[in-house]
Parts: C-alpha cells; structure tokens; sequence
C-alpha cells in the first residue's frame, strides 16, 4: 500500500481543539436552558449537542436552530466526553458559541 | 427569531395546549404579548345550516404576557398588523382594556379563520 501521506486527523480531533480554543478566547453557554436563550436572541452562532442527548431534546433544539438558522453539529460522544473537551468537571449536553473568538470552528462547519 | 408575527404553542399554565401568535415583545427581556385562542371554533361539515356553522365558528380568545420559556416556537406565521395596534402594553393594565383587547382580537380571528387563511392556527392540537 502506499504509504500514507499525512496522518489524517481524525474528525473527533479537529472539532476537541477548535473547541479548547473557543473556551480560551471566545463566549458561549453551556448547558440547555441557556443554550435556548441564546437561540431565542438569535445570538448563537453555532450549536454542538452530545451524542447521548435524550432525542426529544435533541429535536427541540434542532427545530429552534432550524428557526433562528443556527448551524448544529452534533458531536460524536457522550456529554462526558463533551465537557472533557470544554475544559469543564462537569457534563455538558447542549453547548451554544455565541462568539467564536479566534477558532476557525464555524467556519469549518459550515463548510463540512 | 421569536418574532412578531410569529405562531407559538403555549406550554405552560392554563393556557397550556393553546396556539398564540405572538405580538410585540417590547419589553427588554424575555416576555412576549400574545394572542392566542382560548377555545377553537368547532368542526363545521358540509351538510351543517348557517346558523348551527354560525354557532361553531365562535373563536375565544385571550391575551397574555407570557415568558418565553413557556412557549414553543413553530414555523407557522399569522400576519396581524392590526393586531399588534390592538394589543399592546397598556392594554393589561386595566381590566375594561383588556375586555376591550380581547374583543378586538375575537374580531380579528373570526375574520381570518371565516376567510380560510391560516388553517393551522384555528385547529385544535390534539395531545
């Protein structure tokens, strides 16, 4: 086989250090009752919900986004895992970035 | 987006169930106007009279502030320049202006569910 010219970053990966550079320069709001106000403001720019997010919720938050035209992504993990990567001791479900500071993470949302 | 104009479904409270649409949200933070209907007109069929179609077609409304917490959001819009005139701020702070408010919101929604627009907002949501 031919050998692999870079190592690929794996998806996971990309998205965990553009969200360590948010929680360094940029806002956002984690957790679900603060996530919704920021959607209701129209001040979210993008929105990241964890994989074990219970599915009515999920959808909730989905339909606002789709209301407002807010980008949702949704992370490939638990909201432990979530929280792990926000930097926090705690678990995160649903977090909203209402600045993205200098991380390229909406950007490259959009794109993908 | 939780704009005026906009159809919501009530949450909590009384009112829980209902649709509003909501008016002007002049106040700073987070509390709407709106207008919703209180009791649906009822299921009028082809072969029903006038007057018994006149007596089902009764729409009762209310207005309320409510917090926007208690109000899901929909994709459906119920466009009301009148309405927004006909409620507003002062009108809640008298009880014969809100009488009033309300009779001009019983107008306007027995006008728009008679003239056929806006379906959704004048069918009941079943749960």
């Amino acid at each position: 086989m031919a050998p692999i010219n870079k190592k690929k970053v794996k998806a996971g990966e990309g998205i965990n250090s553009r969200l360590a550079l948010v929680m360094k320069s940029g806002k956002y709001q984690l957790g679900y009752k603060s996530t919704l106000k920021t959607l209701r403001q129209g001040k979210s720019k993008l929105i990241i919900i964890s994989g074990n997010c219970p599915p009515l919720r999920k959808s909730e938050i989905e339909y606002y986004a789709m209301l407002s035209k807010t980008g949702v992504h949704h992370y490939a993990g638990t909201n432990v895992e979530l929280g792990t990567a926000c930097g926090k001791y705690f678990r995160v479900g649903v977090l909203s970035i209402t600045d993205a500071g200098d991380s390229d993470i909406i950007k490259s949302q959009e794109s993908a | 987006f939780m704009k005026s104009g906009k159809v919501a479904v009530i949450l909590n409270g009384r009112y829980a169930g209902k649709k509003a649409v909501i008016g002007t949200k002049e106040r700073g933070y987070g509390y709407a106007i709106v207008a919703g209907i209180e009791r649906y007109p009822l299921k009028i069929t082809k072969n029903m009279g006038k007057k018994r179609v006149a007596k089902r077609s009764k729409v009762k409304p209310f207005i309320k502030v409510i917090n926007y917490n208690h109000l899901m959001p929909t994709r459906y819009g119920l466009e009301l320049e009148s309405l927004k005139s006909a409620v507003t701020v002062d009108s809640f702070k008298e009880p014969s202006q809100r009488k009033d408010a309300k009779k001009a919101v019983k107008k306007l929604f027995e006008e728009r569910y008679n003239s056929g627009k806006n379906k959704w907002f004048f069918t009941k949501l079943r749960f």
